[in-house]
């Protein structure tokens, strides 16, 4: 079953630097070990003195959305939704949260974070995005799911547009504990999308088309490597096109501009 | 009638027990609400009969035992883990010893992969939802979008919460724990009270028989207002039960019942009464929170809630909201300490979450 969208903006944070359809790839600053130390000014131009306090998952969320809605004129958003795909969900705040609890202070501000969504909340705050949220968490392919439960959505009319974020925001001692499971991505990343069901005035208006179906058994870091080859492809207005075939999962996806 | 997505087979674990004794308990007016501490936070809190459920090997076993999995029809199914924080407890030993072997992961989507081998289930997708304390909702508008695009043949929904250090000290921290119990709606109310829930059900796509319950409707929204706090106005949340309407075809009046969120802190029910008078002003159906007897059971909540709300339907009785006594809303919405009719074929459930989420789900009663 084929379904559409177009993409009018996208940007992915990760090893290799910041990626947006706006521009080529930045690479990190000398120092800078990669999306862990992504800077409030490489992202976003307004002020934002709690940048830096935002637990990792939320301000690489942040991040990434930020880079999307830098690209766009449009400024009503409230008919847009969020579909999150977060690999670890709240991982490292719940370590952090459980840690000040076994000191005897639990903190309040890292429980209030404790939850997957709460990303989704940044960025919803942020940039007053008012319609249907959906937060997916695990998983060898969150991304993936993201961006499936967005085009749900927006099939279903309930939002005009949709905004694809996937995250690992998981800090890299709590990935090297035993609670993550050697088959999955531990590469912190986030990218975001922003899809529409209509074409709009200021943004790329570049065609989605996914056909078949997602899946939960994609070989780790497949999502990632597709997802930033799309941003580098739409960047450069070049159609772009993959057949996936991998262990319980066959469909395809591309992106074209609209003729 | 169409095509439309029908509840299947359901099974539910509340601090009442099963579904049936849940609903006749409720119905009854019977609360579960015990005096704390709740893992040495003073607070009243509505745990499991027996604490052994709240493990995910336990409550999946007993939740598998109540339900016939094994004749579900062939076709593609899609199993859909919904919750907060699951089965979290095995963190506090992680962070303590640093232990390399925990019986449950503290990680969600482990816990679903868990949860359908307990099942005996060999979907061909599983999906972890958290969407905070609308994260059984948000599965259901998911599941439905999914089984109405013809994705899948039939959707197996899963949700768990349960009491643990993590959960009671970290509502503790915040002040949302009412001392001496949840009063929803009530003028005196002063904090939420924890519960713990389970509940599984099995949804599909087809011409739904009378006497049939189906998801009709279900949408939800973002308030992107506050990290932990519920707009003031409302406005999110009326936004949620707009699109469940409009999914459902449906207007305000054909709404027989509500099944509020409603969970007794101060800014959440004067948030929700305002997004249901908005809705349907002088003429609201009656209203009920069950967090005043079964604690707040967070994302799993939506999902079980959902459940009994369904029962109710069919039963035609909403239950009374335990802990009320003095309206303390603005809004003269019909709440109330004692049993309420319910007319019509069609009950709106509601749920709100940290991070701003709302949703509505639409439950309705298929006729001849």
């Amino acid at each position: 079953m084929k379904r559409q969208a177009y993409l009018q903006a996208a940007a992915a944070l990760c090893t290799e630097g910041i990626y947006t359809t706006k521009r080529e790839r930045i690479p990190w600053e000398q120092g800078q070990s990669g999306p862990l130390d992504v800077k409030r000014s490489q992202v976003w131009e307004q002020p934002f003195t709690g940048f830096g306090k935002l637990q990792v998952a939320d301000r690489l969320a942040f991040s990434a959305a930020a880079l999307v809605f830098s690209q766009l004129d449009r400024k009503d958003h409230s008919r847009i939704g969020i579909s999150m795909g977060s690999a670890f969900g709240s991982l490292s705040t719940d370590i952090r949260y459980m840690e000040s609890v076994a000191s005897g202070f639990p903190r309040p501000a890292y429980f209030s974070a404790t939850l997957p969504s709460s990303a989704v909340a940044e960025v919803a705050i942020r940039f007053k995005l008012k319609g249907p949220n959906r937060v997916v968490v695990g998983g060898r392919a969150p991304g993936f799911w993201a961006l499936d439960c967005a085009l749900s959505a927006l099939a279903s009319k309930k939002a005009t547009g949709m905004l694809v974020l996937s995250v690992n925001g998981t800090d890299r001692e709590d990935l090297e504990s035993a609670l993550v499971p050697p088959d999955k991505s531990t590469e912190p990343h986030s990218w975001a999308w922003l899809l529409t069901a209509d074409r709009i005035d200021s943004g790329l208006n570049m065609r989605l088309a996914v056909d078949g179906d997602f899946a939960s058994d994609v070989p780790a870091g497949t999502e990632e490597s597709y997802f930033v080859e799309m941003i580098a492809a739409a960047a450069q207005r070049q159609d772009f096109s993959r057949n996936l075939n991998a262990q319980g999962f066959a469909g395809s996806i591309s992106l074209q501009k609209d003729s | 009638m169409n095509e439309a997505v029908v509840i299947e087979q359901a099974a539910a674990l509340t601090s009442l027990g099963d579904i049936a004794h849940s609903v006749e308990a409720l119905l009854g007016g019977k609360s579960a609400l015990r005096p704390g501490p709740c893992f040495d936070v003073p607070t009243a809190y509505a745990p499991f009969a027996n604490c052994k459920d709240r493990d995910l090997r336990t409550c999946a076993r007993l939740l598998g035992s109540n339900i016939d999995l094994d004749g579900l029809p062939a076709g593609r199914m899609i199993f859909i883990y919904c919750s907060a924080k699951g089965d979290i407890h095995s963190l506090e030993d992680v962070v303590s010893e640093r232990t390399s072997r925990v019986d449950v992961s503290p990680l969600l989507d482990a816990q679903a992969q868990q949860a359908c081998r307990l099942l005996g289930l060999q979907p061909d997708r599983i999906v972890s939802i958290s969407n905070a304390c609308a994260s059984g909702a948000i599965a259901v508008e998911l599941a439905k979008e999914l089984l109405e695009d013809r994705r899948f043949s039939h959707a197996v929904l899963f949700g768990l919460e349960s009491l643990c250090r993590f959960v009671a000290t970290g509502f503790h921290a915040l002040s949302a724990l009412s001392p001496t119990g949840a009063r929803p709606f009530d003028a005196a109310r002063d904090g939420l009270s924890l519960g713990e829930a389970a509940g599984v059900a099995v949804l599909s796509f087809r011409e739904p028989r009378p006497g049939d319950m189906v998801v009709a409707g279900a949408g939800s929204s973002n308030d992107a207002n506050h990290r932990t706090g519920p707009s003031r106005t409302g406005e999110g949340l009326h936004s949620a039960a707009c699109a469940a309407l409009a999914d459902a075809g449906i207007d305000p009046r054909s709404i027989g019942a509500v099944k509020c969120h409603g969970t007794a802190t101060p800014y959440n029910d004067a948030m929700e009464a305002k997004a249901i008078y908005r809705l349907f002003g002088d003429t609201c159906p009656p209203c009920a929170s069950l967090k005043g007897a079964i604690g707040h059971t967070s994302g799993a909540g939506s999902l079980v809630e959902m459940l009994l709300a369904a029962e109710f339907l069919k039963q035609r009785g909403l239950p009374p909201t335990s802990g009320y006594e003095r309206h303390g809303v603005d809004e003269p919405i019909p709440v109330s300490n004692r049993p309420q009719p319910i007319s019509g074929t069609s009950i709106l459930c509601l749920s709100a979450g940290f991070g701003g989420v709302n949703a509505g789900i639409v439950v309705q009663e298929a006729g001849a």
